[in-house]
């Protein structure tokens, strides 16, 4: 006998925090093997192999040359991530890191309940996540936008606040 | 929502990737060819450069607006630094500094005195004053042929605006332990005996200030007090009355430290206070409103005249 179930329901929720961190670490570490690496012999070549951390810190510290290049190239690491996550997020609503968590961007329309679910646009894709730019303002909310979120009921960085998105865990049953 | 089409969405996601890798290629072969230096680095090269730039000011004089000057405590530990590093064979003196504190000064003249390694000054765009002191310590001065260096002598200056207050009918009322505990008070004028002894003390520090570059020069003082008028020479003259050893820039200074500390490579490691994290922030942040507010200060009243301590 052949019983008549319901279909496949899909609904959204808010997700656990380690499934954002964890898709966080998978969009870092593809970004560390897509973006860096072409980057690693020029660091490798303006910062000689040194014994310690301490030591390389020393001559980086000692080196306004150094410094100023080490600077150039994170800056420009930055910024293809930020085109990465903008891009990504704007066309398909998820990272590589969302999609294999099973996680969206989604608009936050403010209302209450999450029935209603809308893609975020450009300009909202890159303002979440502009404090990937390393310039100083940003560099303070490093520490600062990711905090907030373990405060926010809905679970929002600040940058996401202020974009006016926020991220949905998609749960299938 | 776009969740349909999976396969399409993977597709587009790698897409994203082949693009974004080879933009970082691109970028890293560009950078690559602008930054990556074609001589190999050393973690300490073997010859310390040490940054006199901008007023000496003496410890402490940095605040959390950065520091616009020199801060002698700084170069002294440097200077310190290089000396115990077994690496570092001279020290290069890099100036580009107008003078400023005379103790302060004093105290880099010390270190570098101290020091048991060669050391060589190059004067960039100014050497002068207090400056020119501390090039004089070094054992050979290198200085930019159009360089603004000499200038030496002592100023001790204030602004005076008694007449301004009486202007306005604001009276100073003059109650102190000690005849001269309010001399060079700004709200009134010295008296002729008050000048004679400031003007004493002025000629102590003079007398010393040239006592000492005589001697760190070779010359007597009577020679050295007639080039000593306070006046600024380029450095052609200077090369001309002997305040500068040789003329030229960065390949000159080298030179002299191959001579002088018997190295056929120079490989200069910058010696410079490690800024950390909260330094750097700190810095950026404050760094337009302070140039902002120096240049309100600058345009209203000069930094000689703002206080009665004594510059060279």
């Amino acid at each position: 006998m052949r019983l008549n179930l319901p279909k496949e329901r899909i609904f959204f929720a808010k997700p656990p925090i380690w499934k954002r961190f964890l898709a966080f670490l998978i969009d870092l570490s593809i970004i560390n093997l897509v973006v860096a690496t072409p980057f690693r012999n020029i660091l490798a070549q303006l910062v000689p192999q040194s014994q310690s951390y301490r030591e390389a810190y020393n001559y980086i510290m000692l080196n306004p040359g150094v410094s100023y290049s080490l600077y150039v190239v994170t800056f420009l690491i930055a910024f293809l991530a930020l085109i990465y996550f903008t891009i990504l997020e704007w066309a398909l609503g998820q990272t590589i890191g969302k999609k294999l968590l099973g996680l969206w961007v989604v608009q936050d329309l403010g209302d209450k309940s999450i029935s209603k679910l809308t893609s975020p646009g450009f300009w909202q894709c890159l303002l979440r996540h502009l404090i990937i730019i390393p310039i100083t303002p940003f560099l303070l909310l490093w520490i600062v936008d990711p905090i907030i979120s373990v405060f926010s009921k809905k679970q929002q960085r600040l940058s996401e606040m202020i974009s006016r998105t926020k991220v949905l865990a998609e749960y299938r049953g | 929502m776009k969740n349909e089409g999976q396969g399409k969405n993977w597709i587009f996601a790698i897409g994203v990737l082949v693009i974004l890798a080879l933009f970082s290629l691109f970028f890293a072969l560009v950078l690559g060819s602008l930054f990556v230096p074609s001589e190999p680095l050393s973690l300490s090269g073997n010859v310390a450069r040490i940054y006199v730039t901008g007023e000496i000011l003496p410890d402490g004089s940095s605040s959390i607006f950065g520091s616009s000057g020199a801060s002698s405590q700084d170069i002294v530990d440097l200077i310190k630094k290089a000396d115990e590093n077994k690496e570092i064979k001279a020290l290069l003196i890099e100036i580009n500094s107008p003078g400023g504190a005379a103790v302060a000064s004093e105290d880099i003249v010390k270190a570098i005195k101290k020091s048991k390694k060669p050391s060589v000054a190059l004067i960039k765009d100014t050497g002068a004053s207090g400056a020119y002191w501390v090039a004089s310590a070094t054992d050979v001065i290198v200085a930019d042929p159009i360089s603004i260096t000499g200038s030496i002598g002592v100023l001790s200056s204030y602004l005076e605006f008694s007449g301004l207050m009486n202007k306005y009918g604001v009276g100073y009322e003059r109650i102190v332990g000690g005849e001269y505990k309010d001399i060079g008070t700004p709200f009134r004028n010295l008296t002729d005996e008050e000048r004679q002894l400031l003007q004493e003390q002025i000629d102590v520090v003079y007398d010393y200030f040239v006592k000492e570059v005589a001697a760190n020069r070779n010359m007597s003082e009577e020679q050295m007090k007639g080039i000593a008028t306070g006046m600024i020479y380029t450095g052609i003259r200077a090369k001309q009355l002997g305040l500068v050893d040789v003329l030229g820039g960065e390949d000159e200074a080298e030179e002299a430290i191959k001579q002088k500390a018997n190295l056929t490579d120079v490989q200069i490691v910058d010696y410079k206070k490690k800024r950390t994290l909260i330094d750097v922030l700190t810095e950026t942040l404050s760094r337009q409103s302070y140039t902002v507010g120096q240049g309100i200060g600058d345009s209203l009243v000069s930094k000689a005249d703002q206080n009665l301590g004594v510059r060279t």
